[in-house]
C-alpha cells in the first residue's frame, strides 16, 4: 500500500505557482527524500500533506484515505506526525509534558499518554531531560523532543522538515542512525525534506526532486544525483551544498 | 494530610467564619463577597487566559448576562434564583459559542480576539438597554424577601457570602482538576503553540470552545448571585471594567501560575475596596489611580507576576508541595 500518494496537486500564491500538477507518492516502509532548491516547494507540499494550506487542485490520500483539505489534527489521526522546520517547542512545559501532549492522541487516560510520552523519549534517547524545560535546552536537544512528541502518537508516517538543519556533522549522522532504527524497527514511514545531503543522500530509499513547484526527477539518491535536469537546476546553480 | 491541602484547607476553614469575625456585619460581609465574586471570575478566567492564552476580556458580558436574566427572571416571573443562574449560565455558554465559534474558526487571535471580546460587552449592554421588555434604561427592583433560600433572595448579606464561597470553591476544584488532566495540558500547548499542537492532533478549535463556555458559565454565575444582592438588575451591569480587571489581576498575579492570580485578585481588590471607601468621596476615582499605580509597580518589577513569588513565599512555609507549585 502506498503511504503518501499525491495525486496531481497545484497551489498558487497569488501569481506565484508554488506546485503545478505534483505527482509523487511514498510507499509504505519506505524512506523518501524529498529536495530541490529553496523556494522549490517542498515545504508547500509538506503544509498542504499535513492540512496547514489547502490545495488548489489534486488529490492527497494517504495510507489509501483522501485527507484532501482535511485540517492538521485530523491528519493527525491517520497516524501522521510530522517536525517542523523552524521547531515549535512548548516553552512553559517540562519535556516529558510536551510530550504527553502526543500521547494524549486518542486517549484522555493519563497513565496511558505518561507511558507513551517515556516510550518516546527513550527511543531517542532524551529520557534523562523529562524534567527540565524546553527553554534550557540546546538545538539538538530541542530537535529530538520535537522527535519524541511526534513518536508519542505513535505514528505510522513520519513528515521531517529539514530535521537536521543546524546540528554539527556527528549529530547529524546519530540523527541518521535514529531514522533508520525507527524505520527498520519500528516500521514507520519517513518522509522527509533536507537540504542537507549528507543526511538525505545517507538514509533515503528513494529521492523526489522538486524545482519550481514541479517534480523533476525521482530516483535512488545514485540516480538522483547523476540525472542532469538536476544538476542543472540544483546542484549547478550552487544553491545546494 | 497531604501537604498539598493544607493551604486550602486552612483558607476554606477562615473563609468559613470570616462573616462571625466580621460581626455579621452586613456592609463588610458585602464587601468581601464582592471580593469573592470577582474572584472567582479571575479564578474562572484561567481555563480561557491562563491556560488556553487567549486573552478573553468578555468577563463582562457574561457577568453581566447572568445578571439580567436572573434578576428578570425573578422580577417579572417570580422564578427562583437557582433557576435564574442556570439559565444565564446557559444563556452565558451560549453566547460564548456564537462568538467564539466563528473567531476560533477564522483564527482571529491575540489582540484582535481581546478587541472581539471586549466589544461583546458593549454590544450586549446597548441590546439590553434598548430591549426594554427585559430590561431597559431604568432599574428593576428584585422584590424584597428577609430570608427565602428557595428564591435565593436574603436581606443578610451572609447567605450570599456562603453562596458565592461555595461557587469559589468549586470554581477551584474545576481548574485545579482541568490543569492536571489532558483537557489542561492541551490549552497549554494551545497556548504555546498552536501549530505544534494541531499537528498533534489537538482539535484547537473545540478546546479553545470548550474553555471558553465553562469560563462563562462560572462568570454569568456571579453575575446572577451578585444581581440578587444588590437587588437590582440594568444593563450598567455589562461593565467592561470587570473584563479589564479581570485580565489584569491574572496578568499581576502570574499568568498560569494556580495561586497566583486568586490571592493577588483578594489582596488588591481588598486595598482597592479599602481605598474607595476611604478617598472615593474625597476625589472621585483617586481610588482607581492608585490601583492602577500598584498594577504599574508589579509589571515593571515583577513582569512574571506575583504568582512565582508567592508559591516560593508558600513553600518555603511548608503551605504548599513542590508538586503544585509547578505551573
Amino acid at each position: 500500500m502506498k503511504a503518501v500518494e499525491v495525486v496531481n496537486v497545484s497551489k498558487k500564491f497569488g501569481a506565484l505557482t508554488a506546485l503545478s500538477n505534483v505527482n509523487m507518492f511514498v510507499d509504505t516502509g519506505e524512506i523518501v527524500g524529498l529536495i530541490g532548491p529553496n523556494g522549490a516547494g517542498k515545504t508547500t507540499l509538506f503544509n498542504i500533506l499535513t492540512g496547514f494550506l489547502k490545495a488548489d487542485s489534486g488529490v492527497v490520500r494517504i495510507f489509501g484515505d483522501d485527507v484532501t483539505n482535511l485540517p492538521p489534527h485530523k491528519i493527525a489521526q491517520k497516524k501522521v506526525a510530522r517536525s517542523f522546520q523552524i521547531i515549535k517547542p512548548f516553552p512553559s512545559m517540562t519535556v516529558l509534558e510536551a510530550v504527553m501532549v502526543g500521547g494524549y492522541l486518542n486517549t484522555s487516560d493519563e497513565k496511558t499518554a505518561r507511558q507513551r510520552a517515556i516510550e518516546a523519549l527513550k527511543m531517542v534517547g532524551v529520557h534523562h531531560l523529562s524534567d527540565r524545560l524546553a527553554k534550557e535546552l540546546n538545538t539538538q536537544q530541542l530537535k529530538l523532543v520535537e522527535l519524541a512528541r511526534c513518536l508519542a502518537t505513535q505514528p505510522r508516517l513520519l513528515l521531517l522538515d529539514e530535521l537536521v538543519a543546524g546540528l554539527t556533522p556527528s549529530e547529524v549522522d546519530k540523527m541518521s542512525e535514529l531514522i533508520k532504527k525507527l524505520n527498520k524497527e519500528n516500521g514507520i514511514t519517513v518522509l522527509l525534506v533536507e537540504h542537507v545531503m549528507r543526511f538525505v543522500m545517507n538514509i533515503s530509499d528513494r529521492v523526489v526532486v522538486l524545482n519550481y513547484g514541479e517534480v523533476i526527477s525521482v530516483g535512488t539518491p545514485e540516480e538522483v544525483s547523476g540525472d542532469h535536469k538536476v544538476i542543472e537546476a540544483y546542484l549547478g546553480t550552487k544553491t545546494g551544498r | 494530610m497531604r501537604r498539598g491541602l493544607v493551604f486550602p484547607v486552612t483558607a476554606g476553614a477562615f473563609a468559613a467564619v470570616l462573616p462571625l469575625t466580621l460581626g455579621l456585619n452586613d456592609y463588610y460581609v458585602f464587601l468581601v463577597t464582592l471580593i469573592m465574586l470577582y474572584t472567582t471570575i479571575v479564578v474562572a478566567w484561567q481555563l480561557i487566559g491562563g491556560l488556553g492564552g487567549q486573552l478573553d476580556l468578555g468577563a463582562g458580558a457574561y457577568h453581566g448576562l447572568g445578571a439580567i436574566l436572573t434578576g428578570y427572571l425573578m422580577v417579572y416571573h417570580g422564578i427562583s434564583g437557582w433557576v435564574g443562574l442556570i439559565v444565564g449560565g446557559v444563556a452565558a455558554a451560549g453566547v460564548a459559542f456564537i462568538i467564539g465559534y466563528p473567531s476560533f474558526r477564522f483564527g482571529i487571535r491575540e489582540v484582535w480576539y481581546a478587541l472581539s471580546s471586549l466589544a461583546l460587552v458593549l454590544i450586549l449592554q446597548k441590546i439590553f438597554l434598548l430591549w426594554t421588555d427585559v430590561a431597559g434604561p431604568l432599574e428593576r427592583y428584585i422584590p424584597y424577601a428577609e430570608f427565602d433560600p428557595i428564591f435565593m433572595r436574603s436581606g443578610y448579606k451572609t447567605f450570599y457570602y456562603y453562596v458565592t464561597l461555595a461557587l469559589l470553591a468549586v470554581t477551584f476544584i474545576i481548574v485545579h482538576q482541568v490543569r492536571r488532566n489532558k483537557l489542561g495540558l492541551y490549552l497549554q500547548s494551545i497556548r504555546d503553540n498552536e501549530e505544534a499542537a494541531e499537528m498533534l492532533g489537538v482539535d484547537v478549535r473545540k478546546y479553545k470552545l470548550l474553555a471558553l463556555m465553562v469560563y462563562s458559565f462560572i462568570a454569568a454565575l456571579t453575575g446572577g448571585i451578585y444581581a440578587s444582592m444588590v437587588g437590582f438588575y440594568h444593563p450598567i451591569l455589562f461593565d467592561s471594567w470587570i473584563s479589564i480587571q479581570t485580565v489584569t489581576l491574572s496578568i499581576a498575579g502570574g499568568l498560569g501560575s494556580f495561586w497566583g492570580p486568586p490571592i493577588t485578585s483578594i489582596i488588591l481588590l481588598t486595598v482597592q475596596e479599602y481605598l474607595r471607601i476611604t478617598l472615593g468621596a474625597v476625589i472621585i476615582g483617586l481610588h482607581q489611580v492608585i490601583f492602577g499605580v500598584i498594577l504599574i509597580f508589579i509589571i515593571l518589577f515583577k513582569p512574571d507576576g506575583l504568582g512565582p513569588l508567592l508559591d516560593t513565599v508558600a513553600l518555603r512555609l511548608g503551605l504548599i508541595s513542590k508538586a503544585s507549585k509547578r505551573a
